[in-house]
């Protein structure tokens, strides 16, 4: 399946996958990420049951303290 | 540009290095109206990135930051909230703004205001920042923009003792920010449009 994340094209063999599993794919291990999917926030708690799927765009942003 | 920037209602969550310097950009581009909420005061160690003076040392952040925008336009008009925001008073403090910019410290806040602002000020465009620890690395700053969501930083260069906030790039961070926040400011007026 091709997905857009943060803009960027990227392929992966498998037809589908969970949040969770997107984010150990991109070894996003970070304790504080916003996700959106085609623009829809994910909840915390869903990332086991949420579905990325082809065509889908997917926003990644890595929230670290300072400011 | 002014004339429409006289007419806009900015929010700006925290009064730190981010808060302070992004609303004087602000204020010296045109912007009319500023929504700003910080529970701080000011103390000694803010003085080596915020925009705040030596003889403010003790006051709250939101009280002296209105004093130095005045500084800077007598005309500028400031709702200022010393509150420490929560979901509920975020949603309710910046209602009628035009676009919300987080400035936090914590990368909790930060999930917080975006949270908020996605799941209940809808069609409320955010601007955040995250990642503008230390010095150097000027290219590394970007903006990742999708829909209502707007981010500045680096996203990866936390705050630590090896790696404070230092001016520079909390001042390149917060005018990112300004700036983002003039073109949703002035797009919108050209036709922009808000989606997701």
């Amino acid at each position: 399946m091709t997905i857009s994340v943060n803009g960027e094209s990227e392929s992966y063999p498998e037809d589908g996958m969970t949040v969770s599993d997107l984010l150990r794919k991109k070894r996003y291990s970070f304790p504080l990420i916003i996700i959106r999917i085609d623009g829809v926030l994910v909840a915390r708690a869903r990332y086991d049951d949420t579905a990325v799927r082809d065509g889908n765009s997917v926003d990644l942003y890595h929230l670290v303290s300072g400011g | 540009m002014r004339m429409i920037l006289a007419g806009k209602k900015v929010g700006i969550a925290g009064a730190g290095g981010l808060g302070s310097n992004c609303a004087a950009a602000l204020v010296r581009a045109g912007v009319g109206t500023l929504v700003i909420a910080d529970f701080d005061s000011v103390a000694e160690s803010n003085l080596d990135r915020q925009f705040y003076f030596a003889d403010q040392v003790g006051r709250l952040k939101v009280e002296a930051l209105r004093d130095n925008l005045e500084r800077i336009d007598p005309g500028v008009r400031t709702e200022i909230h010393p509150v420490r925001l929560d979901p509920e008073s975020a949603a309710a403090i910046f209602a009628a703004c035009d676009v919300v910019v987080e400035a936090f410290d914590s990368a909790e806040a930060k999930a917080m205001l975006i949270e908020t602002v996605l799941g209940r000020m809808t069609g409320m465009p955010i601007i955040a920042a995250s990642g503008l620890s230390g010095y150097g690395r000027t290219d590394s700053m970007r903006v990742l923009r999708s829909g209502r969501v707007r981010v500045v930083g680096d996203l990866e260069s936390e705050v630590s003792v090896e790696q404070p906030p230092v001016a520079p790039r909390v001042g390149i961070a917060a005018n990112m920010e300004a700036n983002e926040a003039l073109e949703i400011l002035l797009g919108e007026d050209a036709g922009w449009r808000r989606r997701g």
